[in-house]
């Protein structure tokens, strides 16, 4: 599937409507990692710049618009789609993505992976510092193959964002 | 308020097992108008011989079957429900009862989805029982099916308990 119309489907109703039967997290987060539109998506994004910018751009839009406060937010299971992409696709872009996608309101599984990713603890804070390799941490609700990597932004170079001293990267 | 447990689980509801230990729970909000549409429409079309009884968001499987239908539960806290609270696993179809619970699993072999058996019928040919539940599909709705008639991403039914005398 092309990336236009990946991006269309997994902002639809009927995709949230698929994946929300799940009822837990790590099923959730399993679900999105298996979903062929998803993966091509992360094909997609994996190899294009501009891509992984959009992504960014769709994060801000649909947790910026507004929603009726009686419901959960419909953006909810995009948000979360396009938070794990970049992820797994722009992993130095993730902290940047969480805190844009922890301000929508209402969200569910949006909300507890940018929580989590937020939450994610400094080299400083552990004091797990390695040398060049970094600390390597996971989100536990992520698929196995996933994991964050903490390092010092002098180690990164100024082209990736940063957050603090620290910028993250997904390692596998 | 949100409370949060030792290890850092959400809280919303006072719930405890019947030993004391808290279950982690939260309570989610309604799904919007299009997506419960949506939801609505993909059961159809997809599930006919599903029957809805109702439809809310705000409590998952095992909210419905642990929690009278008032918040989530998570399913990983499916192990310390069942050891806590007294159940014991059902071996045999024929001994199932009304109010039993079934417990599905992915090919992993973790929990993911839970279901209460509303009726056991005896099939003559082939010889076997017919087991009927009732399960609320993560946020899409709750609805009576056989036991094995659920979306691939709810697992298979693996195993039924009972908490009954």
């Amino acid at each position: 599937m092309n990336w236009t119309d990946a991006l269309a489907e997994v902002e639809s109703p009927h995709f949230a409507a698929r994946i929300n039967v799940v009822s837990g997290e790590r099923d959730f987060f399993q679900a999105i990692a298996q979903n062929p539109v998803v993966r091509d998506m992360y094909r997609h994004s994996r190899d294009s710049g501009e891509l992984r910018e959009e992504v960014l751009g769709r994060i801000q839009d649909l947790a910026a618009a507004d929603i009726d406060r009686r419901y959960e937010n419909p953006n909810d299971t995009p948000l979360a789609v396009l938070l794990w992409l970049t992820c797994r696709a722009a992993p130095d872009s993730a902290q940047v993505a969480a805190h844009y996608t922890a301000r929508a309101p209402q969200c569910w599984y949006a909300r507890n992976l940018a929580q989590r990713i937020i939450a994610l603890p400094t080299a400083e804070s552990t004091n797990s510092w390695e040398g060049g390799e970094g600390k390597v941490s996971t989100v536990s609700i992520l698929p196995v193959d996933v994991k964050v990597k903490v390092m010092p932004a002098a180690v990164t170079g100024p082209a990736q964002s940063k957050i603090g001293e620290y910028t993250f990267g997904v390692v596998s | 308020m949100v409370l949060l447990n030792e290890q850092g689980k959400r809280i919303n509801l006072p719930l405890a097992t019947s030993q004391g230990n808290q279950i982690p729970n939260e309570q989610r909000g309604e799904l919007a108008r299009g997506i419960k549409e949506a939801a609505l429409k993909g059961m159809r079309d997809h599930y006919p011989e599903a029957r809805l009884r109702s439809f809310r968001s705000d409590y998952n499987c095992l909210g419905m079957v642990f929690a009278n239908r008032r918040t989530w539960i998570d399913p990983e806290q499916l192990e310390l429900i069942l050891s806590e609270d007294g159940y014991r696993r059902v071996i045999n179809e024929r001994d199932l009862q009304p109010g039993d619970v079934v417990v599905y699993r992915n090919t992993a072999g973790a929990a993911v989805h839970v279901g209460v058996v509303d009726t056991v019928t005896p099939i003559l040919y082939p010889a076997s029982w017919e087991v009927w539940v009732l399960s609320q599909w993560g946020a899409a709705g709750e609805y009576f099916h056989r036991v094995d008639y659920v979306h691939p991403l709810l697992g298979t039914p693996s195993e039924y308990w009972t908490e009954r005398i």
